[in-house]
């Protein structure tokens, strides 16, 4: 059996050798570091001692009420957001459906903008706009009468500002896969809708969502992995605060490993974020997946 | 035939080149930015992180040809990361000057103690209290350099023009200090309504929740103390400290003489509204003031300003406190005798008389009493804001941090906590306080 098995292998070697190079880089780059992760996270890792204890961490971490509401704040981040870059992505591609192609370009660009431009810098600026003494948004808050508030300052604010500015500068890549996947949807499907008197609504409900429905399920779960790490915001923005109102799994594991220097506790939080994840992909893909013929 | 010829010829030079290469000891250095002016720099251009660690390299490969320096500036922000990530694949630099520093790493053996390398001169011209910063165990690991940070929770900034506009007497304070009832006086008089909606939006100060160091000063000005004296307790939760708490609360909320949102704001969100006129005083010491000839260099700023130092305000019949500390480089173990003496040659050099006074491009203060006698010989206004800043670190500078063994790096978040609790109101500063003793004592229990 195992000689067949090898013979075979032998005998598609060329496949092989093609996906060898890929490989080696991802058993270097993501397998190895992964497995040296799960193998950590079984240790009081410090930098300089090293010593097994099992579960312990996992323990911990279930027991640490700033590992929860680190937990509870990346759920509520990730939830706040996913659905509102997937609606603002979906309402933007139909709206710019009916545009010729050279409008729906420029549009497509400028959404897409904050997407290559750096985080950081995208930080910086939004911690200008929620300024709470010279900030932009409470120069409005101000001139329409309104009190000024501690955007980033207040614990019961801080979140819903910081999916607030996510939301406004994030989708353009969603925006993009939409709009292709859009465009591949065969156009007498729409004009047959309206042929037998179909609302707008009808035809975005019936036809346009369920079309859409593999390229949104594949933004909806790279955009929840990619939201579920999030990082650079919190720690340019609010290092967690207020009242670690916004700290998140991502920046706890990087305070954890790189100001405590408790590696070994980092990695089984990160090792919980996999699974938490891993969980998440599976979910989705059982629910929404469906294969779509045209 | 030629062409063989110089193809081997080429090959028995470039393999020589590589074995005389290979020969040279070489030191790595890492350096967080500090942008000194090397001699001979140009005095109308800011000097960038890279000019100082380039120019101190270069000059002692001058010096020993036998020797290959490699130096990597690091950001502050990364520091602590990279640190890590080198400890733990065990490919630190020789040697570092950084803004992290771990008791851990001289109680593990990783670190070189600078005891043997110290000459009796050096000891006597150093300042104890730099000397002190990196004892452990009865051996000291860090060599020093610079003496006071930047000056956050040492002293503050006063915008003169805004105390004379106030008519108040800035020379008073500089010389006798202030109370803290004189500070929310005068305080008082430095907060205006510009632009006459009604609103006032120029103030005397501003504070931010994770400024810790400015904030911090107030809680020890009353009377706080963070630990007991071993060290077992966190105790940053008595009267005294929460008196000290709430009166920074009333400058913010009661006597409104710095801006609301503190919970939101940072250090450099503080040091933005002084920059701009928002407020009259600042923290820091010549360090800040260098800071603005160097944004104005930049383009950050548009003015040139010349602010004075003057110490914190005091409870009555107390002194002021001043936050208080130095640091310099250090070492990492070495296995090569040869080697490690090249290494302490290399800090010597770093640490010289003249490369010492560099530290005056950058307005600090060194580690060195002799060469800090000499610096700012020629400017009147710099020379009076140093001997101030050295008036005030030496009366009244103490530690804010605890001893080198205290882990205060794995509980300053909880404090921060604290602050921004007390700043948006959703806990008073007894509660704020009280929580932030839980959680350090949580911490200290532990490390134990």
């Amino acid at each position: 059996m195992a000689v067949t098995v090898w013979k075979r292998m032998w005998k598609q070697r060329a496949g092989y050798y093609f996906v060898l190079p890929h490989f080696a880089f991802y058993l270097m780059f993501f397998l190895i570091p992964v497995g040296w992760g799960v193998y950590l996270s079984f240790f009081k890792y410090d930098v300089f001692t090293q010593r097994f204890i099992g579960f312990d961490n996992f323990v911990n971490l279930f027991t640490d009420w700033l590992f929860l509401k680190a937990l509870g704040n990346t759920f509520l981040y990730t939830f706040g957001v996913v659905p509102l870059w997937l609606g603002k992505a979906l309402l933007v591609t139909v709206l710019l459906y009916p545009f010729r192609n050279s409008i729906k370009t420029f549009y497509k660009a400028l959404f897409y903008l904050p997407h290559v431009t750096s985080s950081v810098i995208i930080s910086m600026i939004w911690l200008w706009v929620f300024n709470p003494t010279y900030g932009l948004l409470n120069y409005f808050m101000r001139s329409v009468g309104l009190e000024k508030i501690a955007w980033l300052g207040n614990k019961f604010f801080a979140m819903p500002s910081l999916i607030f500015m996510q939301f406004i500068m994030g989708g353009g890549s969603t925006i993009v896969l939409l709009s292709a996947a859009m465009a591949s949807i065969p156009e007498y499907y729409f004009e047959a809708a309206k042929l037998e008197g179909a609302s707008s609504w009808k035809v975005f409900t019936r036809i346009t969502v369920p079309l859409l429905k593999p390229t949104i399920l594949y933004a909806m779960i790279m955009g929840t992995i990619a939201n579920f790490q999030t990082f650079s915001n919190i720690y340019i923005m609010t290092q967690g605060g207020p009242e670690f109102s916004t700290i998140t799994i991502g920046y706890l594991v990087y305070t954890t490993a790189f100001r405590d220097y408790n590696l070994g506790l980092a990695s089984a939080m990160s090792m919980v974020m996999f699974g938490i994840l891993a969980v998440f992909g599976f979910i989705q893909f059982k629910w929404l997946g469906s294969n779509v013929e045209y | 035939m030629k062409t063989r010829k110089a193809v081997v010829l080429l090959l028995v030079l470039l393999f020589s080149v590589s074995l005389l290469m290979g020969a040279k000891m070489t030191i790595t250095w890492w350096i967080n930015p500090w942008r000194i002016a090397p001699p001979g720099f140009p005095s109308d251009q800011a000097p960038t992180s890279e000019d100082f660690p380039k120019w101190a390299s270069e000059e002692f490969m001058k010096l020993h040809p036998d020797v290959n320096v490699e130096y990597v500036v690091v950001g502050n922000q990364e520091y602590a990361q990279k640190m890590a990530a080198s400890i733990a694949t065990r490919t630190q630099p020789d040697l570092f000057k950084g803004p992290v520093w771990d008791s851990r790493w001289a109680k593990n053996g990783f670190l070189e103690p600078i005891d043997p390398y110290l000459t009796e001169e050096e000891l006597e011209d150093f300042y104890e209290k730099i000397l002190d910063e990196g004892l452990i165990d009865g051996k000291r690991y860090i060599w020093p350099w610079n003496f006071g940070t930047n000056g956050m929770g040492t002293s503050m900034l006063l915008y003169t023009p805004d105390f004379e506009k106030a008519g108040v007497d800035w020379q008073k304070i500089v010389d006798e200090g202030w109370t803290m009832e004189e500070f929310v006086d005068i305080a008082q008089k430095l907060t205006w309504d510009t632009d006459g909606d009604g609103e006032n939006d120029h103030f005397a100060i501003s504070f931010g929740a994770k400024d810790t160091h400015n904030i911090l000063n107030f809680l020890y000005a009353f009377g706080g103390q963070l630990t007991n004296a071993d060290e077992t307790q966190v105790t940053f939760n008595t009267p005294e400290a929460v008196a000290g708490l709430q009166y920074v609360l009333d400058l913010v909320n009661k006597y409104g003489v710095a801006p609301k949102g503190v919970e939101a704001l940072g250090v450099y969100d503080v040091i933005g509204n002084f920059h701009a006129h928002n407020t009259s005083i600042g923290f820091g010491g010549p360090y800040e003031i260098g800071r603005i000839t160097r944004y104005l260099k930049e383009g950050r700023i548009s003015e040139q300003f010349y602010p004075v130092i003057a110490p914190f305000p005091h409870v009555d019949g107390k002194d002021p406190v001043a936050y208080t500390s130095g640091s310099g480089f250090v070492i990492f173990k070495q296995q090569d005798q040869a080697k490690r003496d090249m290494v302490f040659e290399f800090v010597k050099f770093l640490t010289s008389f003249d490369n010492l006074a560099l530290l005056e491009t950058l307005n600090y203060l060194t580690a060195s009493k002799a060469v800090n006698a000499t610096l700012y010989q020629n400017d009147p206004y710099m020379n009076e804001q140093v001997a101030t800043f050295g008036r005030i670190m030496g009366e009244y500078g103490m530690p804010f941090f605890g001893s080198q063994e205290f882990p205060w790096s794995q509980m300053d978040k909880f404090f921060i906590s604290a602050l921004e609790a007390t700043f948006a109101g959703s806990k008073t500063p007894q509660q704020a306080l009280d929580g932030f003793v839980v959680e350090g004592n949580r911490v200290l229990k532990q490390m134990q």
